[in-house]
């Protein structure tokens, strides 16, 4: 979609229209100057909203990114304890990247327009973002320990020995 | 400060462990016991209930209601070390009952209705072989080996002692007269000396010249010494100073009598003497006991009660006790005559029977107690017989059948059947609450909302099918007893299922470790294979040629399936690993004092070897033996005496259960690694100890390659010692003479870091590049120990408990977690997230954690282990001088409910919830419309 989804032409004139009939126009205005005008301002806003777009769909790319950090910091201060709001943190710093990840065509499609062109780049650096984000959970919970990546978490599962030879100790009787 | 935070946290725990009030009795049960009487005095009294009072072989004195053989009151007293010694005597008058016990050291003075101690003395500080008492009106003469003490009834300090010559082997009172004499006959003395014994003074009367062959054919009868040898009998009369010697041709086994009448019984008849030792009646046939009372005497068989007058032999009454083959002969009887005859009997196998006869009608047992459960040897849980429909189940996917259709229609078939099961079972129960309801017409609802909760937990847990139950957790108990007596207990109330008596010429196997008698059992054949029965077996030898028997039986119904008596002495008898395919039946493995090996029953297809461990007690030698089980050939692979010395006596070897289930191969450390445990299944600990230099080794040895794997000496330390071998872990308990208390110590064995930490099977033959690490620690124990045993529960994953026995009556549960070897001894705040709990050299007993509150067991001889069909349950057999059961769960009830979990309020709550947001539902749609349009 484009900025300038709709216009009013007052250069424009046709029969039916009000404005076709100079007599109409209020004292001082001339239809013809006018669009002289308005010409000369939407080639300079053209531009400006080219540059804006673009901007835009540049602090879109890399917000992940930047707020890394502000994550960093908050999982810090949430501390290594394993109860309910480190819990609710984590799992909210894991689930937005991810959710955010599934719909990256949909945040970037208001964002097209012909001055971006192609959008790859940004999405590129919007998705290694958020999965530096994901990152960043993952080893928050594994410093909270509960990823399953060390032998105590697979010790459960290691079967009993059987045994190779068999042996009685019992008691003899006289 | 962070202890003490410990502490309380600790005992939070255990509260949790701790069972309600409401629940006392509902999944323990506790059988109490007196013992085999070796005498019975009828307490007849003119207001309350009649009573017996009993003193038995294990030294308890107690009063039996003659009415119903409830006991009113028991006193423990203490136990014989040895037990030629003297038991229990006593003697009562109207209101106490005056004893010596102790082996003849102390005096006690019990009140008779309630059994409270109302005086004691200590005697002597010697112990005695011999002691007897006797009471007059106002005074009691004791005398025991060296003195003889009289006292005043109502003062607990003797008036007088008068001490005995040296060498006194036999001195007893006897009531003359108008006077107390005492007898007493000194070692290699040619007389017996006669004192006349009263409150004033002691002093020998006169001296009866005559040889006494053996003492302990001497017996008091009336005011007469009487000694038997062979067939001649010799009258001693106190009075006179006379002897008199008859001869009866018979070869006695018992004398007895009164004042009046000599009794004299032999192998094949019974005889009767009166005045002047004049014979008055000879009753032939083979009597096994016979008792005085008032004008009659009472003769007892296996199968007969004879009554018989004294004046002419004349017989009164005869009976047949039904089911003579099952009965086993009378080894005493006590009578008491008043209108009819109240006879007490006690078998060979330690059953007390009360007997009424009515003269000229009949004879009634009122009541039995089964008292050999004192004496259990060994124990086991066997699982009940599965269920009609759990049966079908099995059958259904037992088949090997794949068509479709069949299966089907089978899975039909068995529905069905549950559903008419349920069907039967629900009717039933309908029928016993309306019939309950019916019975108790119109007492308010409480009562009969009780009547319905009792209606149906007795029909679920006594009346129900006798089969296995959801959870697995009603078993059936056998147990094996010294006496010869093998019961099947239901484990829901303790409730004699069967019984059956080994037979008169049972004598229990002798360890050699312990020298103790035992009676092994193996259950060859668990009721696991539906299709056919169990099977379980005992071993035991024959008195007469010491020959081995095995009996083998059908566990659940107890009927006996076969007994085959071994051609020679047992020197050893195993469960075999190895499983017979056809039979499902594990077979024994019989070694014989000749070198014989034999399996019982006989297999043919049997390879491989088996190691035992073979350990000669007196020379201090261990050693491993290889049986090749086809070729039935011994091999010794190893031996040595592995370091002991001279003066350590080996007093116990403990292997592993074969076939233990350890979940949970290792520790998890607090960096979250692992430290594997070294679980060797053919570990062996020997326990030793030097009584010279007081030092208590440990040894873990290797069977099958005799590699030591660890070995402890505890300095300072002494019996007795307490062994639980399992996992990688032993706990032991030990006297610390250093310390003077009871110490605890555990060995925890994990396999060296760099070792493979997984293996397929365990080989001990292959070497390890590292000894096992070994981690001990050792904690005070504030009480004695009696008995160990830990918990054992169906996967191994429960953290097993260490109950021990305390000498006080309670069973104390112990968690591994708390006797552990691993225990930080400053715990840091990973270490307390990870809720491990730092070392306190003490360990703490809460009352809290006595799996028996206040059911207290004395005694106790052992605690028998089993699963339950629940992770979390473990059952519990405790015993000694009671029988205490109870279901044990160390981690807590962590798969099942609560019990108090309210089933009908959740799910009213529930239905109320769902029912209210449908009707909400409703009603905002109506609200919403009626706004729109508004």
């Amino acid at each position: 979609m484009s900025l300038s989804q709709w216009k009013l032409d007052y250069s424009h004139s046709s029969r039916n229209c009000r404005t076709s009939d100079n007599s109409f126009n209020p004292p001082g205005f001339y239809s013809t100057s006018a669009a002289i005008q308005h010409n000369i301002e939407n080639e300079n806003s053209a531009n400006q909203q080219e540059h804006l777009a673009r901007k835009r769909a540049w602090d879109t790319a890399i917000g992940p990114v930047k707020s890394l950090p502000m994550n960093m910091f908050m999982m810090y201060m949430a501390g290594g304890g394993v109860s309910i709001f480190p819990i609710m943190m984590v799992g909210m710093m894991l689930w937005r990247p991810f959710k955010t990840l599934l719909s990256v065509n949909t945040i970037f499609k208001p964002l097209e327009s012909p001055a971006t062109g192609s959008m790859i780049l940004h999405k590129i650096i919007f998705v290694l973002g958020n999965i530096g984000a994901i990152c960043l959970g993952v080893y928050k919970v594994h410093t909270m320990g509960l990823l399953p990546n060390t032998p105590s978490d697979w010790l459960e599962f290691i079967p009993q020995a059987g045994r190779a030879q068999y042996s009685i100790v019992d008691d003899t009787y006289f | 400060m962070t202890r003490l935070i410990w502490l309380l946290w600790l005992t939070l725990i255990s509260g949790s462990l701790a069972i309600f009030e409401d629940q006392v009795g509902k999944l323990d049960w506790r059988k109490e016991l007196v013992g085999c009487p070796n005498n019975v005095v009828f307490d007849k009294v003119e207001r309350g209930s009649d009573r017996i009072i009993l003193t038995t072989d294990e030294d308890i004195l107690s009063a039996l209601s003659l009415n119903t053989g409830e006991i009113a009151w028991r006193r423990i007293l203490e136990k014989r070390t040895n037990p030629s010694y003297t038991p229990v005597v006593s003697t009562s008058d109207q209101d106490y009952i005056y004893t010596v016990s102790d082996e003849g050291r102390s005096i006690r003075v019990f009140r008779k209705a309630d059994g409270v101690l109302n005086w004691q003395y200590l005697l002597d500080e010697e112990k005695s072989e011999i002691a007897d008492i006797i009471t007059t009106s106002t005074n009691i003469f004791v005398t025991n080996s060296r003195k003889i003490a009289i006292f005043e009834k109502n003062r607990e300090t003797p008036i007088g002692v008068h001490n005995l010559p040296a060498g006194v082997r036999f001195s007893k009172f006897v009531r003359s007269a108008d006077e107390i004499l005492n007898l007493v006959i000194r070692e290699n003395s040619q007389s017996i000396d006669v004192r006349s014994v009263s409150p004033e003074n002691v002093e020998v009367v006169r001296s009866i010249q005559g040889n006494v062959k053996n003492i302990e054919k001497c017996e008091i009868v009336g005011e007469n010494l009487v000694c038997y040898h062979s067939d001649s009998l010799t009258v001693f009369n106190v009075q006179s100073g006379t002897s008199k010697d008859i001869s009866t041709a018979l070869t006695i086994t018992q004398i007895g009598g009164n004042s009046k009448y000599l009794i004299v019984r032999s192998q094949s008849s019974v005889k009767i003497y009166g005045e002047n030792l004049l014979e008055v009646a000879k009753i032939d046939g083979k009597y096994d006991a016979f008792s005085l009372s008032n004008d009659y005497l009472i003769l007892a068989s296996k199968g007969e009660i004879r009554v018989v007058s004294l004046q002419n032999g004349n017989v009164l009454f005869k009976t047949n006790l039904a089911s003579s083959e099952t009965r086993v002969s009378p080894r005493r009887i006590y009578a008491s005559s008043t209108k009819d005859i109240e006879l007490i009997v006690i078998g060979e196998d330690c059953k007390i029977e009360m007997i009424v006869i009515e003269i000229g009608k009949q004879a009634i047992i009122e009541w039995k107690r089964e008292e050999s459960l004192m004496r259990i040897s060994a124990v086991e849980m066997v699982d009940l017989p599965l269920s009609e429909s759990q049966q079908l189940i099995e059958d259904e996917f037992d088949e090997q059948q794949h068509n479709i259709i069949s299966a089907f229609i089978r899975r039909i078939v068995v529905q069905i059947g549950q559903i008419r099961r349920w069907a039967i079972r629900s009717v039933e129960q309908l029928f016993a609450i309306t019939a309950t309801f019916s019975s108790k017409n119109g007492n308010g609802f409480s009562d009969f909302v009780k009547s319905v909760k009792q209606s149906a937990s007795t029909s679920f847990s006594k009346d129900g099918p006798f089969e296995r139950d959801l959870f697995n957790i009603r078993k059936l108990i056998i147990v094996s007893t010294l006496d010869g007596v093998i019961f099947g207990l239901d484990s829901a109330g303790g409730d004699i299922l069967w019984r059956f008596y080994l037979g008169e010429n049972f004598s229990p196997l002798k360890s050699e470790i312990s020298g103790n008698s035992q009676l092994p059992l193996f259950v060859q054949r668990t009721t696991a294979h539906y299709q056919l029965n169990g099977q379980a077996s005992v071993i035991f030898s024959d008195s007469v040629t010491s020959n081995g028997i095995i009996v083998s039986f059908n566990p659940i119904t107890g009927e006996i399936v076969s007994r085959e008596v071994l051609g020679g002495k047992i020197k050893r008898v195993s469960l075999l690993p190895n499983i017979d395919k056809s039979t499902h039946v594990h077979p024994l493995i019989i070694l014989q004092t000749n070198g014989a090996i034999k399996y019982f029953p006989e297999i043919e297809e049997v390879q491989g070897s088996l190691h035992m461990l073979d350990v000669e007690k007196d020379n201090r030698i261990v050693g491993g033996l290889k049986i090749n089980l086809a070729k039935k050939t011994i091999k010794k692979v190893w031996s040595g005496n592995l370091g002991l010395s001279q003066n350590d006596q080996i007093i116990a070897i403990k292997g592993k259960p074969y076939n233990q289930k350890v979940h949970s191969q290792g520790r998890v450390l607090i960096d979250r690694n692992v430290q594997y445990k070294y679980i060797n299944p053919n570990l062996a600990a020997i326990a030793a100890i030097n009584p010279t230099s007081q030092i208590l080794t440990i040894i873990l040895v290797d069977v099958v390659s005799g590699q030591i794997v660890h070995s402890a000496s505890i300095g300072k330390a002494a019996g007795p010692v307490h062994f639980v071998h399992s996992e990688n872990w032993l706990a032991y308990s030990y006297w610390s003479e250093k310390g003077r208390r009871t110490e605890l110590g555990i060995i925890e064995l994990y396999e060296s870091s760099d070792s493979p930490s997984q293996k397929e099977t365990f080989n001990s033959l292959i070497p390890t590049e590292h000894a096992p690490v070994v981690m001990t620690q050792a904690y005070i124990y504030a009480n004695g120990v009696e008995a160990m045993s830990v918990s054992e529960t169906e996967q191994g994953l429960t953290t097993r408990s260490i109950l021990l026995a305390l000498p006080c009556g309670n069973i104390h549960e112990v968690s591994k977690r708390i006797l552990d070897a691993t225990r930080p001894f400053e715990v840091t705040q990973a270490m307390r997230e990870e809720m491990i709990i730092g070392y306190m050299p003490e360990i703490p007993i809460a009352t809290e954690e006595m799996i028996n509150y206040n059911q207290t067991i004395h005694r106790v001889r052992g605690i028998k282990a089993a699963p339950a069909g629940l992770e979390s349950t473990s059952l519990v057999l405790a015993y000694g001088t009671d029988l205490f059961f109870t279901r044990l769960t160390p981690s807590g009830t962590f798969d099942i409910l609560k019990d108090d979990f309210d089933h009908v309020l959740i799910s009213l709550v529930l239905t109320a919830l769902v029912v209210g947001s449908y009707v909400a539902k409703r009603w905002a749609r109506a609200n919403a419309l009626a706004a729109q349009w508004a």
